[in-house]
């Protein structure tokens, strides 16, 4: 393992470590699930939006560029 | 309330509060009547952290007020703060529908707020939540802490539990939370809400987030423990989502009506009830002169129903009052009219023949009704017949009980020939030959003096009494 890699795995410990030490209640993991499966949602969404953008600039970027030959 | 003969098992810490031992690193202790917040450093350091952010709430009236306390903490904590101390302590299973509804607001604005700054909320127990009249106050200020990136809302679970799931009862329902609440100190379970909801609710993306997926993930995860863990640990909410979910329960709560409360037994009252104007401006009269004569700091109103007494006895001297009743529906008029007439006065849900017992952990965490201060004076309004009559309850108890709420009062007593008592008797049967205004007045006099007596028109009659 490299020096930054070994360094890095030891700053997401602390985190995830530090986490739990202030949760003095139990969070529920049904709760829990559905947060991250509506942060992935989220993120999904984020990241479909993005590819359609690209989707879009793609042909638009082709519609223009025959347009920029026409003229 | 009389104390048990039995020994009480120690707590850890003399003084410590029954109700304060969930979170490690802060106390709640409680000496000669002041109430005292014990930090340990991390508690403490966390503290001058997020200080700037509660001053601010506090100035607001939002947080209740704190301050550094020269006294010694105890062993294992740093440092001591001291807090104002409030009129008197509810419980979410004694507040009305609308006092509920404010206090999720009131958790999810603060929470909304927090985030903004930087800091977020450690649980979501709706006893954090206290109320000074309607006016709902956040009193644990060791909950803040900072908000760190990506975070999930580990609150999430207890809010609904607490806050959510009771209101939906209602509204959802129409189902009054107060019975199952009080059951069940910890709030509604989501899983036992999920099993009641309707098919349709499938179609409602807010009750799909909060009620009926957190609901399904659960059994599922019961049965894949192991990796429903490791997917919770590696995930994180963007603080965009975070601020979205507590957003989406605002807009949410904020609409949400308590279903069918109006037409329960007492809500329409003011227009149903029996007796004639000249009768009921002369009860006003007397009650504004029972306020005038004692002008008492706290005032109980025993059977509130909307409040308009309350109302009268505020407006003529009484410096503040708390109105029980056990019918949700007048409850929610007492709010309303309470919110209206800014009045200081605080509804609650209660059942005097079956009134708040001392529970929770150790029978004391939550404490008896009995045990959470007693009035200057009490009234009693059209409320002993419900007992007597209603409940079959001894009248001699039912006067004696009276008497023992606060040191002079004013009750009224509803004789036999009342309509209302004609009502309630007319499929029981008159089982009752000793309820008379005779009897009551006798059961009255062996305990305390009768100062005064008003005859109303109809033939009720209005008795102050001073112990």
């Amino acid at each position: 393992m490299t020096r930054s890699s070994s360094r890095w795995v030891a700053g997401a410990s602390l985190v995830l470590a530090a986490g739990p030490a202030w949760a003095y209640i139990d969070p529920g993991t049904g709760s829990m699930l559905v947060q991250s499966a509506l942060a992935l949602i989220a993120v999904a969404l984020v990241a479909g939006r993005s590819a359609w953008h690209k989707v879009k600039s793609f042909f638009s970027r082709r519609k223009d560029d025959a347009a920029d030959r026409e003229a | 309330m009389q104390p048990t003969a039995r020994p009480r098992p120690p707590l850890d810490s003399a003084q410590r509060h029954p109700a304060s031992f969930r979170d490690p690193e802060a106390r709640v202790l409680v000496a000669d009547g002041r109430v005292l917040r014990a930090l340990s450093a991390e508690a403490a350091a966390r503290f001058d952290d997020v200080r700037e952010f509660i001053k601010e709430l506090e100035g607001e009236g939002l947080v209740v007020g704190s301050r550094e306390a020269p006294d010694t903490p105890p062993p294992g904590f740093a440092r001591m703060l001291e807090h104002d101390k409030l009129p008197f302590v509810s419980y979410p299973y004694e507040w009305p529908f609308a006092l509920l509804r404010r206090a999720a607001l009131l958790h999810l604005d603060i929470h909304r707020r927090a985030l903004e700054r930087g800091v977020t909320l450690a649980d979501a127990s709706a006893y954090n939540v206290q109320f000074r009249a309607t006016r709902p106050v956040f009193i644990d200020i060791a909950s803040f802490r900072p908000y760190d990136e990506g975070e999930l809302w580990a609150g999430h679970r207890q809010f609904c539990e607490q806050f959510l799931n009771p209101l939906l009862l209602a509204a959802q329902f129409g189902i009054a939370h107060h019975a199952w609440y009080r059951g069940s100190l910890e709030g509604i379970a989501t899983a036992a809400l999920a099993a009641l909801w309707p098919a349709r609710g499938w179609l409602s993306p807010r009750a799909l987030v909060h009620v009926l997926l957190p609901a399904g993930a659960e059994r599922a995860a019961a049965k894949r423990a192991e990796s429903a863990l490791r997917t919770v640990r590696r995930s994180r909410l963007p603080k965009a989502g975070y601020t979205a979910l507590l957003g989406q329960l605002r807009g949410w709560i904020a609409r949400l009506e308590p279903r069918g409360f109006s037409a329960t037994q007492w809500a329409g009252y003011a227009q149903a009830r029996s007796y004639s104007a000249d009768a009921l401006e002369a009860k006003r009269r007397v009650v504004a002169e029972f306020a005038a004569r004692h002008r008492p700091s706290v005032l109980w109103d025993l059977g509130c129903n909307d409040g308009e007494f309350t109302e009268v006895a505020l407006a003529n001297g009484a410096a503040s009052a708390i109105g029980f009743d056990a019918d949700p529906g007048a409850l929610e008029l007492a709010c309303e009219r309470a919110e209206r007439a800014g009045l200081a006065l605080l509804p609650l849900h209660q059942d005097a023949s079956n009134p708040s017992p001392a529970q929770g952990w150790l029978g004391r965490e939550r404490a008896a009704l009995a045990d959470r201060g007693r009035p200057d004076a009490v009234m009693a309004l059209a409320f002993e017949h419900h007992l007597a009559l209603g409940r079959n309850l001894p009248l001699g108890e039912v006067a004696a009980f009276l008497l023992a709420v606060a040191p002079r009062g004013l009750v009224e007593f509803v004789p036999k020939a009342d309509p209302t008592v004609q009502r309630m008797l007319a499929l029981k049967g008159d089982i009752f030959p000793d309820y008379s205004e005779a009897a009551f007045s006798a059961a009255l006099a062996a305990h305390a003096r009768i100062v005064r007596t008003d005859a109303l028109p109809g033939g009720r009659k209005l008795f102050w009494f001073e112990a």
